[in-house]
């Protein structure tokens, strides 16, 4: 599929093929095209190219309102002179329940019994509490209907809890689409690596390969990493918080670095070492409290991960 | 949210306005009221009882009526449109199209009514044109007709239609059509059941508008209908300016004043239960 908006391509070249019952998420920055993608799907804007089956059935050409396709707008959308019943029934001319908006929406859009249920970004304007809450509600619900669902979110955690699968998008095109624990542990870009989770992430140049790992020099110091460059490669490297400890290497599998603490952040349950690091580089480990009690910006540490934990891509 | 029975501040702020009214408006139209039933010192409905037993009466208040109903009614489907196209337009041209509708009210209706009789002559632009496509053969008669009074008279009230449901047009969340067409909702009956409920309220004030002004026009009906077709509006100024019969002014004036406050009321009760049962 592609459509262009005047002369800025939105969606380019996108392809995506979802199963029936599975609960799909479109996740990425506004201006990615996901509520765009969302739009032609419902039938509310036609792609420049492209066709879109649901069922086995060509819906390209087919008007809105007949093609059995529900949305859940991002402000709802409720008709402000109808009741909630109304709302709910608006698509029935049946009773409905009451519920509160969200719910109300997300009725009124399931009352027909559609085939795909598309949802733009419904829980953007809740607070914190009550999304997680919705959230789970929202997956149960969709689970035990068995209904096929797409999801619109800008917000990770969000498309991570929620989804079966997780399209990435990126300036109309899909990075990744797998299910969230392969997006979370390998990320197959650097776009998908920075929008999803965080991670210490240092450019460098490759300076020796062998076998199945390579080394690279990078500001902080050298590098491991698995995979293929050959010497001379500008590449990025990386590593999830998580997989990171305070200490120097246990042994040759692991990489260390030595670096200067930043800012430690306390998040209750967990603390988040920032390291200054060079250029456009970030450096960060997560640990418990308790190892981390007593750092303070400027102290000196050493820092350790295993190689084979380390992400690699080429230079963006 | 809490209820104070303590008045409002602010709302001393119409005071001034309020009291301007009731010196400027309320105090005449009393006046007028007690001059109609209270004619020599003594209470008495005689003007009314002439005035409903003359067939003339009747003639005239259906004339009244007639050419109100029919402007609203023009003003209605030529404005409904028209209201959606400035909303839905781009910010310049919906600029454009504002002061296009507004513009025209700064000129005079005696300018306008005056332009209209040169339009309208048997050898003015319109049966010039008109005979020019062939589509008459002798000029027809426009000026001092029925049809030539509603062609001048929705002229002049159109941007009071126009501009209330221009401002509910605007106001409407296009998503709430998208929500209904995603509801398996087709085109018409998204007009009927979203659309035209939702305008409603615009619909109410532009009918309150124009029929009030429509139904007591004076300016319009005297330069392009004369003393052909009799209004209230006209029979009233003849009754006081040249009849001086008071009695039977301040009776039409009343009975006018009691035509369009009924229209009023009644069409903005009959939108509350349509909104209602849809």
């Amino acid at each position: 599929m592609d459509k262009r908006f005047r002369d800025t391509p939105v969606i380019r070249g996108l392809d995506l093929e979802v199963r029936a019952g599975e609960f799909v998420s479109l996740l990425g920055p506004s201006g990615c095209g996901k509520t765009t993608l969302l739009r032609i799907i419902a039938g509310l804007l036609a792609a420049d190219r492209g066709r879109i089956r649901l069922d086995g059935a060509d819906i390209t050409r087919l008007p809105a309102h007949q093609r059995h396709v529900g949305v859940v707008f991002q402000n709802y959308a409720l008709f402000p002179h109808l009741t909630v019943a109304e709302n709910v029934a608006f698509g029935l001319r049946a009773r409905g329940r009451p519920a509160g908006e969200v719910r109300e929406a997300v009725a009124r859009a399931l009352a027909v019994r559609p085939k795909l249920l598309l949802l733009d970004e419904p829980l953007s304007a809740l607070d914190r509490k009550l999304r997680d809450t919705m959230q789970i509600e929202l997956r149960h619900l969709l689970r035990d209907l068995g209904i096929t669902a797409i999801f619109v979110t800008h917000d990770q955690d969000e498309a991570l809890v929620m989804s079966d699968r997780i399209a990435v998008m990126n300036t109309g095109c899909i990075e990744q689409f797998a299910e969230p624990a392969v997006i979370y542990t390998r990320p197959a870009t650097p776009f998908v690596l920075d929008f999803v989770g965080t991670s210490t992430s240092l450019r460098g140049a490759v300076v020796g390969a062998g076998g199945d790992q390579i080394v690279v020099e990078t500001a902080a110091g050298r590098v491991r990493a698995p995979g293929r460059f050959p010497v001379g490669s500008p590449v990025l490297v990386a590593v999830r918080p998580e997989h990171v400890r305070l200490g120097p290497a246990r042994d040759d599998t692991e990489n260390a670095l030595d670096l200067k603490v930043r800012d430690p952040v306390f998040f209750g349950s967990k603390l988040i070492l920032h390291f200054h690091a060079h250029g456009a580089d970030r450096a960060l480990a997560e640990v418990v409290p308790a190892a981390g009690a007593g750092l303070a910006a400027g102290d000196q540490v050493t820092v350790s991960w295993e190689v084979a934990a380390t992400l690699l891509y080429p230079a963006p | 949210m809490t209820a104070t029975r303590r008045p409002d501040a602010i709302s001393l702020l119409a005071l001034p306005g309020a009291l301007y009214l009731a010196v400027a408006f309320a105090m005449p139209m009393a006046l007028l009221l007690i001059t109609s039933v209270y004619p020599e010192s003594r209470l008495s409905i005689d003007g009314y009882a002439r005035f409903f037993r003359d067939p003339f009466s009747w003639t005239v208040m259906w004339n009244t009526i007639k050419a109100a109903l029919l402007t609203t009614a023009i003003c209605l489907l030529v404005g409904y449109p028209a209201a959606f196209a400035v909303a839905r337009a781009t910010a310049a041209l919906q600029a454009l199209l504002l002061v296009a509708l507004v513009l025209p009210l700064s000129v005079g209706v005696v300018v306008k009514a005056f332009a209209w009789t040169i339009l309208l002559r048997s050898d003015g632009v319109v049966n010039r044109l008109l005979m020019a496509a062939g589509l008459i053969e002798e000029p027809l008669r426009l000026l001092f007709t029925q049809p030539g009074l509603i062609l001048g008279a929705v002229n002049v009230f159109l941007p009071f239609m126009v501009l209330p449901i221009f401002s509910v047009v605007k106001l409407i969340d296009p998503r709430l059509l998208e929500a209904a067409a995603t509801l398996g909702s087709g085109p018409v009956d998204r007009f009927v059941r979203v659309t035209l409920p939702l305008t409603m309220p615009g619909v109410v004030a532009g009918v309150a508008f124009v029929f009030s002004m429509s139904v007591s026009m004076y300016v319009i009906p005297t330069l392009l209908v004369g003393d052909r077709y009799k209004t209230l509006s006209t029979l009233i100024a003849r009754s006081f300016l040249f009849m001086r019969d008071r009695p039977l002014g301040s009776t039409a004036s009343v009975v006018l004043l009691v035509i369009a406050v009924a229209v009023v009321v009644a069409s903005a009760m009959t939108t509350r239960s349509y909104q209602r049962s849809h």
